[in-house]
Formats: structure tokens, C-alpha cells, sequence
């Protein structure tokens, strides 16, 4: 199976040569597969949200490798990183993120907008993608006229736009109730199941990284467990 | 290729902040609105300047003496009688350029009476006038049916006349057509003479504001008849000095008053060529015309500048609403690096944002400069009107030049640009991660 995400002896430290600096991440390899539904758990202050940002390419690792898709992100620049953000990342956040004041299919199409898709074929594929998400008949809303669950996969469609190697979502159902929280997580499932997009979900809820292919927990900056999740005999 | 886009992204932000863009925008609003209106006025002034200048002694050329340049001082001396311009060197000189200078003559006949019915008795003044007599004072005599007394009748010396419209109500009768019909005309010191009406006038308002007519009925006011002038000279001698200093009008629109001066003097160097000491010199108003309108060029652009000084104070307005925005915008700037925008991207987005704000408060403020403009032509023709003296050579009419637009536009997205230099900077170096988690 081909690897999306390879890193290797990842470290990543903050306030760098000042009294108070800071290593969160201590050497850390890992290995994501095509297709993989992987969960990465841990308690706050584990590092979770450092590698999440290094794999989201917000962020560069302070020494170590990244390979995503292929490429070595850990050198590039800050224009080379947007340009991986825009093609090869779909973020879903926990708190929706959506520009506010911009309706909902025109925040589909931002990221089209910025890989520089014409007009038509970004409206085109951001009807699709809304259609994927059932959210077709919302698409002339304005965030504030939706709901948290219809935010949710307003972003997630969104997050699919320029069909990313990697959907990488932060907490997604952390602000959701549990029925609306199931509802996207089925759509993760599906997207996993039907489109095979690789997911890496960070959460802290062991329930939901129960659901995954893998759970991969996290302490004080070190991978301490990678196990198969129940997922991966649901599914398989 | 983000242009539109951030265009549409930076009008809906305006819109969503109305009262706060409006704030914002009031000082290029009140910049670009006093630099329109300063230059409107400037212009419009101008123009009406020299309008009535034209209209005034634009057309005319005029005569002097000076001695030659070479004289010894010894030789110094006041101008004998025979040194003089003779009318006789006039005839040749309108003969010459076949009537494209006239030569403005005139000669007062005297008083006369035409006795309508054995009662009424209608008074007028009797002019000899050549045709660039009236020409010239045209803004007085407008010719409203028939013809001036031509160039051939002045040679012949028809006994052809032109009256006013006043004229010919008090003689014929309201509603009658006068011209071809005869008169005789009893003329103090010359007897009774013949004419035969060529032409109607009407006399201007501002010919009855010399007061000599100033309460007199309409019915018994003396208004002149014009003959031609040699006509008139063989009736009454004209003064010995009348042709010494002569005016010239000149009649085509194509020739300026400058190219008039050169051909007219040479026509007098070529005549005066053998003088000893006198010759005459023609001129023109033209120079100091173009000084007139330099000080009116120099007033306007200090008085602009000056109030383009307040577009900086704009500037520095816009560039403070823009960081407020950024700061306020800070997570959006975050989401949008996430999904992929580059620092260019978001500067160019900022940037866009604040010219959008000086170019449509530069487009309001050039709609109210416009608006005063316009004010002020209202206000300065009804001054005008209640002053009907002026009445006739000046009018005031507003033009909002449309360089002064474009300038002012342009001129206003360059104070977005500068102004939103900085601003956008700021937001295009945002870090994501932090700005992601701005609250």
C-alpha cells in the first residue's frame, strides 16, 4: 500500500535558544497509509495539536522528515506550504471555520479560488461536493443561518474541494450534540468507505477513535500505542 | 485572477460596515470633493474670464505711435498733424484685406425728428457707423432682421440706415415690419435727409442702464440711427482727430488678435516706410490676457494642493480602519491560509480592500464637488442676472473638467495603495496557526 504520510524522527521545539524552550515532540516516526481512517488520541498537552499542525503543513518540524505524498515539506517555504494546504490537505476544524459574511457554496469554492480554477468549474464541483454532503439546498445560506451540523458538512465538503491526499479533522464533533456528531462521522465514514480518502481524525474521545481503522494514542510526544481500531474488522 | 473576487469580497465588506466605511471614507469624501470643487470653480472662472474678455476687446486690435528705435535723442520731437493715420489709409487697408479687418468708425450726426402725425413727433441720434463699428459694440446693437450698412453703401454713400426695434414702434407701429420702408429724418444743423431702412436692431438691456435713460417712457426715448459712415461725413465733417488712434475688429473667428497685430503693423511698416521718427503701433490685449489666466491657473492648483493635503489626513484614517479591520478579521486570515492562500494573496486581498475604500469615497466626494459646482453656478447667475450691466458679456457656466475626475480617482486609489501598504503586510505575514486560534 502506498504511503501518504512518512515521517521520521519528527522534533519540534519551541522559543528555540531562549531559557524557556520547549521540545513538544520527541522524535517522532509514523506511517499513514492510502485509504487509512487513522485516530490519533492523546490528552492535552500531549502534542496532538503540534503534530496536527505539522502534518496540516501550518507548521514545519524543527529537525526530522515529512513526506507527504511524496514530497519533503519539511524544507519548503511559506508559499510552497500554501500551495500543499490548498492541494493536498482538507482541514475540518472543530469549530467550523467557515468565513462568515460568504454563503455557503462560495465557501466550498475557496479553495478552488485559490488553486485557480476558472469560475464555472469551481461552481460545478462545489455543487457536487455540497450534493455529497447533503447540503445542496443550503447553498445560498450564510454560515449564521446554519446549524452546527450543517456548518460541519459545509466543511467538510469544503475540506474536499481540490480532492486532498489527506482530510485531516481536528475534533470535528467536539462542538456538535452526539445525534448531529454521529451524522458527520458517518459522512467520514463514507468518504473513507466509497471515495477511499485517507482520514486523520484527532480527538480525545475513545469512542470515536474506536470507530477507526487505527488509533494511534499519544503522550508527552511519543507515539506510546498503534493499535487496530474497531473499524478495521467492521469494515474489512 | 483574484482580482474580481476580491473586489465582490471588498464591497460586501464595506457594505456589512456601513456606517464605519462612511466614517471612514469622510476624509477623502471631504478631499477629493474640495480639490473637484476648487478646480471646477478655477476653470469654470477662468472661462468666464476670458468670455467676456473675448466679447469685450478679444476681437479688437488696437493703435499707437512710437518712434523708431534708432532715433538720436536730438532728434526727439512731438508728432505733427501729418504724421497721423488718415482715413484715407484706412479705406486702403480695409480695401487690402478685403474686409477681413474692419476698421471701427464713427461719427455723430447729430439729433433728429421725424415727424410721425401733425401731434406726435419720434426723436432719434443719427451715427455715421461702419460695419465694424456695430460689429464691435454688438453686445449693445444685436442685428435681428435685414442687413448691416455694407462695405458698398459706405463707398457709394448710399443714404441706407439701420434702426432699433424701439424705433420702429414708435414710428410704424407695434407689430409693423419696417425694413424697406423710407424715412425722413430732420437733423439739427443738416435739414431734412432721406434714408431707406436695410436693417432692425434691438438695444440690449445693458445700453438702458447709463442712467441719462434711467426713468425715461419707451415711448419718448432717442435711440440711434446708424448710416454709413461716409454717408454721415458728407452730411457732417468728422472730427479731424477721429481716425487717429483706430480700433480694428476683426471679422473671422479664424484669425487670432495676435496674427491681426503682425499683419496690420506690416501694412503700416510698408506705408511709414520712409518715416523719419513716428510710426504706428498695433496691439493687442491677448498678453495681458495670458497673464490674467496664469494667475488664475496658479490660484487654482495652490488652493488644490491645499486641499489635497486633507486627502493625507483621509489616508491616515483609512489605514487606521484597516488595521481595526484586520485585528477584528484576524481568524478569517487564518482560515483562509489554511485552505491555501499565500501571503500575496492575503496582501493583495487587504490591499484591494483599501483602494475599494478611497475609490468609492473618491467617487462621492467627486459627485459633491460636482453638486457644488453646480451650486455655484446657480448662486453666481442669479448675482449675475440682478446685475444686468454684466449681464451681457459674462455668464457663468460650470464645466467639471474631467481630467480633474480622473485625477482625483486616480489620485484616491493611490492613497488606498500607500495607505494600505502597511495594513496588509501586517495581515499577509499573520502567522496561521496563531491567527487560527484567534478569538
Amino acid at each position: 500500500m502506498r504511503k501518504i504520510i512518512s515521517m521520521h524522527n519528527i522534533v519540534k521545539k519551541f522559543y528555540i535558544g531562549l531559557p524557556n524552550e520547549l521540545e513538544i515532540l520527541h522524535g517522532m516516526d509514523l506511517e499513514i497509509n492510502e485509504g487509512e481512517f487513522t485516530a490519533i488520541v492523546g490528552p492535552s498537552g500531549s502534542g496532538k495539536s503540534t503534530l496536527m499542525n505539522i502534518i496540516g503543513a501550518l507548521d514545519r518540524p524543527t529537525s526530522g522528515i515529512y513526506e507527504l505524498n511524496g514530497t519533503d515539506i519539511s524544507e519548503l517555504d511559506d508559499s510552497e506550504l500554501s500551495d500543499i494546504r490548498n492541494k493536498e490537505i482538507g482541514f475540518v476544524f472543530q469549530n467550523f471555520n467557515l468565513i462568515s459574511r460568504t454563503n455557503a457554496i462560495e465557501n466550498v469554492e475557496l479553495p478552488m479560488l485559490y488553486a485557480g480554477i476558472g469560475r464555472k468549474e469551481r461552481r460545478k464541483r462545489a455543487e457536487e461536493l455540497l450534493d455529497i454532503v447533503g447540503m445542496s439546498d443550503r447553498a445560498d445560506h450564510n454560515p449564521n443561518e446554519l446549524s452546527g451540523g450543517q456548518k460541519q458538512r459545509i466543511a467538510i465538503a469544503r475540506a474536499m474541494a481540490n480532492s486532498p491526499s489527506i482530510l485531516l479533522a481536528d475534533e470535528p464533533t467536539g462542538a456538535l450534540d452526539s445525534a448531529t456528531g454521529r451524522m458527520v462521522m458517518d459522512i467520514f465514514h463514507r468518504l473513507n468507505k466509497e471515495e477511499h480518502k485517507t482520514i486523520v481524525l484527532i480527538t480525545h474521545s475513545n469512542e470515536l477513535a474506536a470507530e477507526t481503522d487505527r488509533i494511534l494514542t499519544i503522550n508527552d510526544g511519543k507515539i506510546v500505542s498503534d493499535s487496530k481500531g474497531g473499524g478495521a474488522d467492521v469494515l474489512t | 485572477m483574484y482580482l474580481l473576487e476580491n473586489v465582490r469580497l471588498a464591497l460586501s465588506s464595506l457594505r456589512s460596515n456601513k456606517f464605519r466605511s462612511i466614517l471612514t471614507m469622510l476624509g477623502i469624501i471631504i478631499g477629493i470633493s474640495a480639490v473637484i470643487t476648487i478646480t471646477t470653480i478655477g476653470n469654470s472662472l477662468k472661462d468666464t474670464f476670458i468670455g467676456a474678455f473675448n466679447s469685450m476687446v478679444g476681437r479688437l486690435v488696437f493703435t499707437s505711435y512710437t518712434m523708431l528705435d534708432d532715433t538720436p535723442e536730438e532728434n526727439y520731437r512731438r508728432m505733427d498733424d501729418d504724421e497721423y493715420i488718415t482715413s484715407a489709409m484706412l479705406d486702403e487697408l480695409e480695401e487690402k484685406f478685403d474686409g477681413k479687418y474692419l476698421v471701427v468708425r464713427e461719427n455723430m450726426v447729430g439729433s433728429g425728428t421725424l415727424r410721425k402725425s401733425s401731434s406726435k413727433v419720434v426723436n432719434v441720434e443719427v451715427y455715421g457707423a461702419s460695419e465694424g463699428f456695430i460689429r464691435d459694440e454688438k453686445n449693445y446693437y444685436k442685428l435681428v432682421e435685414g442687413r448691416y450698412p455694407s462695405e458698398e453703401d459706405n463707398r457709394q454713400k448710399k443714404h441706407t440706415a439701420i434702426v432699433s426695434t424701439i424705433f420702429a414702434e414708435q414710428y410704424f407701429g407695434k407689430g409693423k415690419d419696417p425694413i424697406g420702408e423710407d424715412i425722413d429724418i430732420n437733423i439739427n444743423g443738416v435739414g431734412k435727409v432721406h434714408f431707406n431702412i436695410v436693417g432692425l436692431y434691438k438695444l440690449s438691456d445693458s445700453y438702458f442702464r447709463g442712467s441719462e435713460y434711467i426713468g425715461t417712457k419707451q415711448e419718448d426715448l432717442a435711440t440711434p440711427v446708424f448710416i454709413p459712415y461716409y454717408t454721415s461725413t458728407r452730411l457732417k465733417e468728422a472730427s479731424k482727430d477721429s481716425t487717429r488712434y483706430p480700433r480694428y475688429y476683426i471679422n473671422s473667428k479664424k484669425i487670432s488678435s495676435q496674427d491681426a497685430v503682425k499683419e496690420i503693423q506690416a501694412f503700416y511698416d510698408e506705408k511709414y516706410a520712409n518715416s523719419e521718427l513716428w510710426i504706428p503701433f498695433i496691439y493687442d490685449f491677448s498678453d495681458d490676457m495670458d497673464e490674467i489666466e496664469m494667475y488664475i491657473n496658479i490660484l487654482t492648483v495652490v488652493l488644490a494642493v491645499i486641499a489635497a493635503i486633507s486627502l493625507l489626513v483621509g489616508g491616515i484614517g483609512v489605514m487606521n480602519i484597516m488595521m481595526v479591520s484586520i485585528t477584528e478579521r484576524t481568524r478569517e486570515i487564518g482560515i483562509r491560509k489554511a485552505l491555501g492562500a499565500k501571503n500575496s494573496t492575503i496582501r493583495t486581498q487587504f490591499l484591494i480592500e483599501s483602494s475599494i475604500l478611497c475609490l468609492v469615497g473618491g467617487g462621492i466626494g467627486v459627485l459633491i464637488g460636482m453638486l457644488n459646482g453646480k451650486l455655484v453656478e446657480v448662486i453666481g447667475n442669479l448675482v449675475i442676472k440682478s446685475n444686468p450691466e454684466y449681464a451681457d458679456v459674462l455668464s457663468l457656466d460650470i464645466r467639471v473638467s474631467v481630467t480633474a475626475i480622473i485625477a482625483s480617482l486616480i489620485f484616491s486609489t493611490i492613497i488606498g495603495v500607500f495607505f494600505g501598504i502597511y495594513p496588509a503586510g501586517k495581515a499577509a505575514k499573520l502567522d496561521p496557526i496563531e491567527a487560527l486560534r484567534y478569538e
